[in-house]
């Protein structure tokens, strides 16, 4: 059937006026797309609490022989971040991934110089770097902790991770390094945290003991809320772990005692870093329940979901 | 024809997709302590009345996403004593103004928490800001 010339030609106009639209948001999103990578440009703004560290620039620590180190690096941190505290498990496995894949690559912790004891920290929580580095974090650039800056052997910056990383981007980190995210397993053979000084660990017959000797244990729950809500241990009381600096003055007694838990399975990670928290804010007597809400339910103690 | 043009959508496709995925990656999470720090306007939610009446207290939490040039862009109220302080603190959350961060030269989104305490004892009804912060509030 013959259509009329008309049709035809008024078809073949908005067929090419669409091709003519495509092709012009592709260039547009391809132009977007490389100015954004190739050409940053730097913003200016009057209030910038920003890391002021750039890709390519110099890693403003002095005294650093980094052509010795091949490539390092370095996670700036503080004892008193709660996000910090949260990343310590992935630095632990992190150092031990470096260690036993055998790379050439050196772990550096760079606290303020207003850290104290920032090697019995490390240590506390069994994560194994190569040098401790002190230095005020503000002047140096670095605002938002944690954060970790790949630094090559002349000393420039080639990659920057800032605050709690996600798991994708723990990936894109432990990629960047030659490491294979797969082997970095959760919980990888770390050594678990022990004898942590003035902590000590319970078991769940023990704390069930102590909260009907005294009512006035006061047993935290670390997790997220979500968790908590599909059951925990009756009277407890829930501060996930990345709200405990905001919310412990308010909420936790200083005199103790207090048991902290997670749902950790063997390694008590999150309840031991709340613990040691806790403990340098000076809350007098602070636990761990031991291997957490699953010890608790294996010794079939009761759970509420309220 | 036909066969260019599916290309093309093809390419457009392929670019959008790229240009998303690269968007998504330029967020960080920062503790409670660097989000106050770096808050420009800090508006302090209100006390609803019919939450006074109630004598409702306790804590509430927001967790709260900024965009690239610092406006809130997200609030999600994970916490609150009753409803209305919810709405109190979601309304006040949503004004609440922060400095540009940066990671790596490049702006980046920001995601925190705020936490306030809704609080009636002898001095009254008032909404305070966690002890931990005191030295860091506000205006």
């Amino acid at each position: 059937m013959d259509r009329p010339n008309g049709f035809l030609k008024s078809s073949s106009r908005i067929e090419l006026v669409g091709n003519v639209a495509i092709v012009i948001v592709a260039v547009l999103l391809i132009v977007i797309m490389a100015r954004h990578y190739f050409n940053p440009v730097p913003r200016v703004s009057s209030t910038r609490p920003s890391n002021n560290i750039q890709i390519g620039a110099r890693f403003p620590l002095a005294n650093v022989d980094w052509r010795h180190n091949g490539e390092t690096l370095v996670a700036a941190m503080s004892e008193d971040c709660g996000s910090c505290r949260e990343s310590l498990p992935f630095y632990r496995r992190l150092s031990g991934a470096l260690s036993a894949q055998g790379k050439n690559v050196h772990l550096v912790a760079l606290f303020s110089d207003l850290s104290r004891d920032s090697d019995k920290y490390l240590k506390d929580m069994s994560v194994g770097v190569d040098a401790i580095a002190l230095a005020p974090l503000g002047k140096l650039g670095i605002s938002f902790l944690p954060a970790i800056y790949l630094v090559d052997g002349d000393g420039l910056v080639q990659g920057s991770w800032i605050g709690r990383l996600s798991d994708e981007g723990e990936a894109k980190l432990l990629a960047r390094v030659g490491l294979d995210p797969g082997l970095v397993a959760a919980e990888l053979d770390a050594p678990e945290p022990q004898n942590v000084a003035g902590i000590s660990f319970m078991s769940p017959t023990e704390l069930r003991a102590e909260i009907e000797k005294r009512r006035t244990v006061f047993v935290l729950d670390v997790d997220d809320r979500s968790q908590f809500r599909e059951g925990h241990i009756p009277g407890a009381k829930n501060i996930p772990l990345d709200e405990l600096e905001a919310r412990f003055s308010n909420e936790i007694p200083v005199s103790g005692p207090v048991v902290t838990y997670c749902r950790c399975a063997s390694k008590d990670t999150r309840s031991l870093g709340a613990c040691q928290f806790l403990k340098k804010r000076g809350v007098s007597s602070v636990a761990v329940l031991r291997r957490g809400l699953s010890a608790w339910q294996e010794a079939s103690l009761p759970l509420t979901q309220n | 024809m036909n066969k260019s043009r599916a290309f093309l959508v093809l390419v457009a496709g392929f670019a959008l997709v790229i240009r998303v995925i690269a968007n998504g990656q330029g967020t960080i999470r920062v503790s409670e302590a660097s989000l106050r720090k770096a808050a420009v306007k800090i508006v302090t939610p209100e006390y609803p009345e019919d939450s006074k009446k109630a004598r409702a207290t306790g804590v509430a939490v927001a967790s709260v996403g900024t965009d690239t040039s610092g406006n809130v862009e997200s609030v999600e109220i994970v916490e609150a004593p009753d409803s209305s302080i919810k709405k109190a603190v979601d309304s006040a959350v949503r004004q609440w103004r922060f400095g540009q961060a940066f990671a790596g030269g490049k702006p980046v989104k920001v995601l925190g928490k705020l936490t306030f305490y809704y609080i009636i004892d002898s001095d009254g009804a008032r909404v305070e800001n966690p002890k931990t912060f005191t030295r860091v509030q506000p205006k």
